[in-house]
């Protein structure tokens, strides 16, 4: 028989990924409910947020810092980079816009700086010089032409956007910071506190304090500000907000900072539990997505929750029938409240009929 | 079908005919056959995608299905690689039918989440070794109150069949009586001959009385219900198709390739599946052909940038997506029918 310490243990080490869905579930929600697409680079944000915080550290502690500043200041620099990243994104590929705006001449220019670089060979000084040359040109070619694909995009053309996003996304990341996973040593110590026999690690203590500010600010800001509450009128009618003088499009382009901060802020503290690599996204967009679905699409709180549930299942899973087959035992409970239960666990079924799929 | 799609095919025919014939090199004809075997599954999810107006991103799992049961059922016990393509179409027929009948009265995201999960679930199980399986098997013998070691004992034959993560090699080629398919050149015609085939199945489906009843599931099914149009098994029926189709691709993909591994069938391969039907074209089947061929060459050209061929392909696809939704054969289409009506306007 498996004792309660075991169970205990199993448990604890599901809480550990379990946040990490309950974050990529929270983003999910957040840009579904201003946009009502399925953002499939989520995951990336994750990543980014990890790979970009280890590198800061690693160079800091280089630079002497010791890592009482270093672990603060690089956490500033993975969420800041990562939020740029994500608002980047929407500008580029998900506002509808008719003519091409300066960020796409941007995004042309450093593909053209790129391919200079790489396919020619050039040195960085002629690099920007041809770069600068053919953006201007496309400038001058491109400047009057009304793009109509842009201008009413359909989900579906949306949802393949984000997918080739998360592609790009992944092989910017392999090409800077390389293929193999990186290491963080643990922000407190590695010294376990035991808990009814069975052991957590600080660093998994520190990931719930933080995860539990994060869903409390965001709920915060939901709740009590005036911006909070104009995202949440352009989710419940985006049309009828326009018309109360809301921003829609400021509103998603924060929707799409707040789910790249809360992603990036998940990446980085749980880097060094589960390290980090470039090919970490895809994965946990689909259990992060799952998390989002099982508790009710839309639902900040219940994706935060089923995040958890999810995690715990599968650490529960990994210990009790056998590591090969715990992402199935996820699915299938996943799949089970799809059929039974489509509005998710905690989603209401009347509203789940008006939702926009 | 229509004089245009009869004009195509016989088009496409002879370009299928023309092609090796042109093109003698052995590596051109590889990746040419792979699209093959992928155009095969898209034609499919075109029918589901583009026409019941259904997402699936779990034919990756279907996929896998057809290879895994001609590859275990030919290397392991010795059937003739026909019967294993047949009994593959029929496992995944009654997998279609079980999956399908509560997966389709989902929705949009949910039905997206369904299939990717059904998927995965699929891969899981390919991808799970001896001891895995051992496991599982003691810990529902404990669940179920068997005797743990005797439940372990009885499966144990079937353990390891996949091959766990570094799969099986020894899958026999395709052969009848005393031929065997072993160039590339045979090859080449074996897989697009099999589109070819299904192209024109899909197009007759899609001018029938179901075709039509699909169209308007697709643009309204509430709509279409009203009209005494019989929906759920319609969805299933297409589905069922779709699964059948990734199942014949999965077949013949083990017994080119005589070895198969899960990272041939994971949840990146569904995505890649519906992003070829999407950059074709959904709104027809040719768009799912045009598609897979555009997206399977285009990584293989892209080699030419080492290690940068992802970031490429990944900005390729996000170009094509932002410019041109609605695919390249849709595309075409439009600029068609545009040249079309100023000549005589």
């Amino acid at each position: 028989m498996v004792s309660f310490a075991e169970i205990l243990q199993y448990v604890f080490s599901g809480i550990t990924i379990g946040s990490i869905y309950a974050m990529v579930g929270l983003g999910f929600t957040m840009i579904y409910n201003s946009t009502s697409i399925i953002n499939f680079a989520q995951g990336e944000f994750v990543m980014l947020g990890g790979l970009i915080g280890v590198s800061v550290v690693i160079f800091l502690k280089k630079s002497g810092f010791g890592p009482e500043i270093a672990i603060p200041l690089a956490f500033l620099v993975a969420v800041g980079a990562t939020v740029l990243v994500g608002m980047l994104m929407e500008k580029i590929a998900i506002e509808p816009t008719d003519r091409l705006t300066v960020f796409h001449y941007g995004a042309l220019a450093v593909v053209f700086y790129g391919l200079a670089r790489v396919a020619g060979d050039f040195s960085q000084v002629v690099s920007v010089i041809i770069a600068a040359a053919l953006t201007a040109g496309a400038y001058l070619l491109l400047r009057n032409r009304s793009i109509r694909s842009m201008r009413n995009p359909s989900v579906l053309q949306l949802i393949i956007i984000t997918i080739a996003l998360s592609i790009l996304l992944r092989g910017i990341a392999m090409f800077v910071f390389g293929k193999d996973p990186y290491f963080m040593s643990h922000f407190l110590g590695e010294k376990p506190v035991l808990i009814f026999g069975a052991t957590m690690l600080p660093q998994t203590v520190l990931i719930l304090v933080v995860i539990g500010i994060v869903v409390a600010l965001v709920g915060l800001f939901f709740g009590l500000t005036l911006t909070g509450k104009a995202m949440q009128a352009c989710s419940f009618n985006r049309s009828i907000a326009t018309l109360m003088g809301i921003n829609d499009r400021w509103m998603i382009l924060l929707s799409f900072a707040l789910s790249a901060l809360v992603g990036a802020v998940a990446g980085y503290v749980v880097t060094p539990i589960t390290l980090m690599d470039y090919d970490r996204g895809p994965l946990l967009a689909l259990k992060g997505f799952g998390a989002a679905v099982l508790g009710g699409l839309g639902n900040g709180y219940g994706a935060v929750a089923a995040g958890f549930i999810l995690g715990i299942l599968e650490g529960l899973g990994t210990g009790l029938i056998s590591s090969g087959y715990k992402d199935a035992i996820s699915l299938i409970i996943l799949l089970a409240v799809l059929f039974y239960r489509p509005s998710g666990l905690f989603g209401s079924a009347e509203a789940a009929k008006f939702k926009e799929f | 079908m229509g004089r245009g799609n009869l004009v195509a095919l016989i088009v496409f025919g002879i370009i299928i005919l023309v092609f090796p014939l042109v093109f003698t090199n052995p590596y051109y004809l590889r990746v040419m056959n792979f699209a093959g075997i992928f155009a095969i599954i898209c034609i499919g999810l075109s029918l589901l995608l583009g026409y019941a107006g259904q997402i699936s991103i779990g034919q990756a799992g279907f996929f896998a299905i057809g290879a895994y049961t001609s590859g275990i059922l030919t290397a392991k016990f010795g059937f003739n690689v026909w019967s294993g393509i047949f009994i593959g179409i029929g496992i995944n027929c009654v997998v279609a039918v079980i999956v399908g009948i509560p997966t389709l009265k989902l929705r949009g995201h949910y039905l997206a989440m369904a299939t990717l999960g059904i998927g995965e679930i699929i891969h899981i199980v390919a991808l799970a070794d001896m001891e895995d399986f051992t496991k599982l098997w003691r810990s529902l013998g404990e669940a179920l109150g068997y005797s743990p070691s005797a439940l372990a004992a009885a499966v144990q034959p079937y353990a390891g069949l996949t091959g766990g993560p570094s799969g099986f090699p020894g899958i026999p080629t395709l052969s009848l009586g005393p031929w065997e398919a072993t160039t590339p050149e045979q090859w080449f015609y074996i897989t697009w001959g099999v589109v070819f085939v299904f192209l024109v199945l899909a197009l007759n489906l899609i001018h029938s009385r179901i075709g039509r009843a699909l169209r308007a599931i697709h643009g309204n099914e509430e709509a279409a219900r009203a009209m005494g149009v019989n929906t759920p098994p319609l969805k299933v029926g297409v589905f069922v198709v779709s699964a059948a189709m990734a199942s014949v691709a999965g077949s013949l993909y083990a017994h080119y390739v005589k070895f198969i591994s899960p990272e041939s069938f994971s949840i990146n391969e569904s995505i890649h599946f519906v992003v070829m039907v999407a950059v074709g074209g959904m709104m027809n089947v040719w768009g799912a052909v045009v598609g897979t061929i555009i997206m399977t060459i285009l990584p293989e050209s892209l080699r030419f940038f080492h290690d940068y061929d992802i970031l490429m392909y990944g900005l390729v696809l996000l170009l094509i997506m932002m410019f041109m939704p609605e695919g390249v054969v849709g595309l075409a289409q439009r600029l068609y029918a545009s040249t079309k009506s100023n000549r005589s306007g």
